[in-house]
């Protein structure tokens, strides 16, 4: 349905997109991860046809939307990563305006403004002004006013950052009915790992401008097939034992995490024993362990080094 | 372009502080400087409107009749004699300053009532009238033989007011003052020709001073002047509020879900100079309909009139629209808001002194007043002025067709200013 050719992507003498090849389907969902500065928002612009590539096509069903903006404009929704909203307008009054604007008139226009507010749960308080809204609540109507005309492709940009958990779940929940039920076809990003992993059938990792990894959850798994991660709590963390653990051929990756470090190290290859006899050299006090096998976010770390929120 | 218009409405009629910058703070300076500066309006020929008192102890006729008689009694040629007679019977003084009185620039101003010395000692007491005019016995005769024959003394005329200084004191004396020199000079040319005295059949034409003031114009108040000096003034503010609105679309990304919508760059840039346009006639209609309901600036009833006042209003409101696209595009191009802050923080004052939003520019060298018409402000404020005037419509279609150019002009600059759609983001 969607594909990229060698897309890219200069600013000046900085390269934000570097050639990436990508695809969608229809009534595909597909998650583009990546930490800041990856290239994913520049990525969308382009697809959306609000910048032109440097060099590279985008077509769709095959036809090239680098020429002809507007085909992808007929069946696309975006949803920023801002609140793209008149915040002194209500909530009614902003799908009424974007609304007109995407030549939707009378009945037609009144039926969409309110299938759209009972999807996103907003029916009650339309009439109220976007700034007197929380975060979450200016998050769904965000989103409202990308499906008012109803478009086929749906790109997300981070759309839940920053809102509480209620709303994060209402939101995802919506997506996947709006991907599951009505066939749409959803490109979503996000820092959330445990988001995409819920909705997304595919999913790109991008760093530096660059693809470096695609395909299915399990797919993408599959990198860390022969791993496991070890999760050590411990008290104090010390840096001098991480550096001491890296230094060890058999173990693939130290990484610091919230309360001591996680370690990947081959599957079967009993490195406890030697974890726990350094932590005691080091003074230190292991106050947990948990072994588990590698998650998306092991994926990441270990494909790109960082965590998605660095 | 509708859904534009009403959502920007909407957006600037729940912001109370453009709301107070476009209507209230106008609104209040053109009370402050119509009432203010309302004194030194001189042309305010309608807010003088006074009623003199005539005590005549004179008799004309019989004073004519003294001076022929001391006539006869000169030495000098049959023909001579009869010349000075008939000169004299037709600038007999009294006659003169009741023609000076009744003509119609004075008489708009000065109504004359005759009456005796105590009834006009009377109404001046209970002020009903300005001033006592008195002109003492043998008035005719005496300032006959004076002005003629250069015999006496002469007779004054005598002026009684209320209070001396007043504005209305002020003009009948002026006026008095101007009648007797005009005589006094009149019979200083008489004495020199010698009874070759020319015909003047209309002496009281250089009267001076209020020749200027009762011109055939209408002439317009302070209050009317500054209420419109004010509205295009303060209308040029909607250019820049359109223009920072612009900012924030593109700065909250509304701007691109505009723009996904499908809407070309060039619908959006029009649809800010349709939003201008209408919101600043509505601010114009609101401002010229408080300050006639509440000043009673605009007594006007005649359709000619007010189609005209909506022609200039619709064309200033279209040139300022022109500049809010301009701004917008700039804005735009740059992807700062600063540019509103110097047209509005600045260029606006600059304007609205060019173009005579704070005084007539009359009152500035040539230069100035060349530059302050080419403003759109200073050639509206002049169109209003014309027509409010009384002018013709041909006699202000110049100063429209400057408002087309320039707005014409500033909308195509914009046009090219304004950033093609890839390079917006």
């Amino acid at each position: 349905m969607l594909e990229t050719e060698l897309l890219q992507k200069k600013f000046k003498d900085q390269l934000a997109v570097d050639g990436i090849n990508f695809y969608m389907e229809k009534g595909e969902s597909i998650g583009l991860l990546g930490p800041n500065g990856a290239g994913k928002s520049t990525t969308i612009s382009m697809i959306s046809s609000l910048i032109k590539p440097t060099t590279g096509d985008i077509r769709l069903n095959g036809k090239s939307v680098v020429k002809n903006p507007q085909l992808i404009r007929e069946v696309l929704g975006v949803v920023p990563q801002e609140i793209a909203l008149y915040e002194e307008l209500s909530a009614y009054e902003n799908l009424k305006f974007f609304g007109r604007i995407y030549k939707l008139r009378g009945k037609e226009l009144e039926k969409k403004i309110h299938s759209v507010l009972n999807l996103v749960g907003l029916q009650e308080r339309q009439k109220d002004l976007v700034k007197n809204y929380s975060g979450g609540m200016q998050r769904r109507i965000n989103i409202a006013v990308a499906l008012l005309h109803e478009p086929e492709i749906l790109i997300m940009d981070e759309p839940t950052v920053g809102i509480d958990p209620q709303s994060r779940s209402y939101i995802l929940d919506m997506v996947r009915q709006l991907n599951e039920e009505r066939g749409m076809t959803v490109l979503y990003t996000s820092h959330y790992m445990e988001e995409v992993e819920k909705l997304c059938d595919r999913i790109y990792i991008m760093d530096h401008g660059k693809i470096i990894a695609s395909g299915t959850k399990e797919e993408l798994k599959s990198v860390l097939s022969n791993e496991e991660t070890i999760l050590v709590d411990m008290n104090p963390i010390s840096k001098e034992l991480m550096q001491t653990l890296e230094e060890d051929d058999e173990i693939i990756q130290v990484n610091e995490i919230d309360k001591g470090m996680k370690l990947i190290v081959p599957k079967g290859s009993n490195k406890l024993t030697s974890i726990f006899h350094q932590t005691e050299a080091f003074g230190v006090q292991v106050t947990n362990v948990n072994v588990q096998v590698p998650t998306l976010e092991d994926v990441f770390l270990h494909l790109t080094g960082r965590t998605l929120r660095d | 372009m509708f859904e534009f218009l009403k959502k920007d409405i909407l957006i600037l009629s729940r912001n109370r502080t453009e709301l107070a910058i476009l209507i209230t703070m106008p609104f209040i300076l053109i009370a402050i400087l119509g009432f203010a500066l309302r004194g030194i309006w001189s042309t305010e020929s309608e807010a003088i409107d006074m009623t003199v008192g005539i005590v005549s102890d004179d008799h004309e006729q019989e004073g004519l009749t003294a001076f022929y008689q001391e006539v006869d009694k000169l030495e000098l040629p049959q023909e001579e004699k009869q010349s000075l007679k008939a000169v004299a019977s037709k600038t007999a003084p009294f006659t003169l300053l009741r023609d000076m009185l009744g003509t119609d620039e004075v008489s708009d101003m000065v109504t004359t009532v005759e009456m005796t010395e105590s009834e006009a000692k009377q109404a001046l007491e209970d002020e009903e009238i300005a001033a006592i005019v008195t002109l003492p016995a043998n008035f005719t005769y005496k300032s006959l033989l004076k002005m003629y024959i250069d015999q006496g003394k002469g007779s004054a005329i005598q002026l009684t007011v209320e209070e001396k200084g007043s504005i209305e004191a002020s003009i009948i004396e002026n006026l008095i003052n101007s009648f007797t020199e005009n005589l006094n000079f009149e019979s200083a040319i008489s004495n020199v020709t010698k009874g070759q005295y020319q015909d003047s059949a209309q002496p009281m034409e250089q009267l001076g001073g209020t020749t200027t003031v009762l011109a055939n114009e209408t002439t317009i108040t302070a209050m009317q002047y500054y209420t419109i000096g004010m509205a295009v003034m303060f209308a040029l503010y909607v250019a820049s509020m359109i223009a920072s609105e612009a900012y924030v679309e593109k700065k909250q990304h509304v701007f691109d879900r505009i723009i996904l919508s499908g809407k070309s760059s060039f619908a959006y840039l029009t649809s800010k100079l349709i939003s201008t346009t209408s919101i600043v006639m509505i601010q114009l209609f609101i401002l010229f309909v408080l300050s006639s309901i509440i000043f009673q600036t605009f007594n006007q009833t005649s359709l000619v009139f007010w189609l005209g006042m909506l022609l200039i209003s619709f064309l200033l409101a279209t040139c300022i629209g022109a500049f809010g696209s301009l701004l917008t595009a700039i804005t735009l191009r740059i992807n700062s808001y600063h540019i509103n802050n110097v047209f509005s923080g600045g260029i606006t004052s600059i304007f609205a002194f060019l173009g005579g939003s704070f005084f007539p520019i009359t009152q500035l060298p040539s230069m100035i007043q060349v530059i302050g018409e080419w403003t759109p402000n200073g050639a509206a404020l002049a169109a209003y002025v014309e027509w409010m005037q009384g002018s013709a419509f041909t006699d202000i279609i110049s100063t429209l067709i400057k408002l087309i150019g320039i707005a014409v002009i500033v909308f195509m600059i914009s046009m090219v200013v304004f950033p093609k759609r890839r390079s917006l983001s």
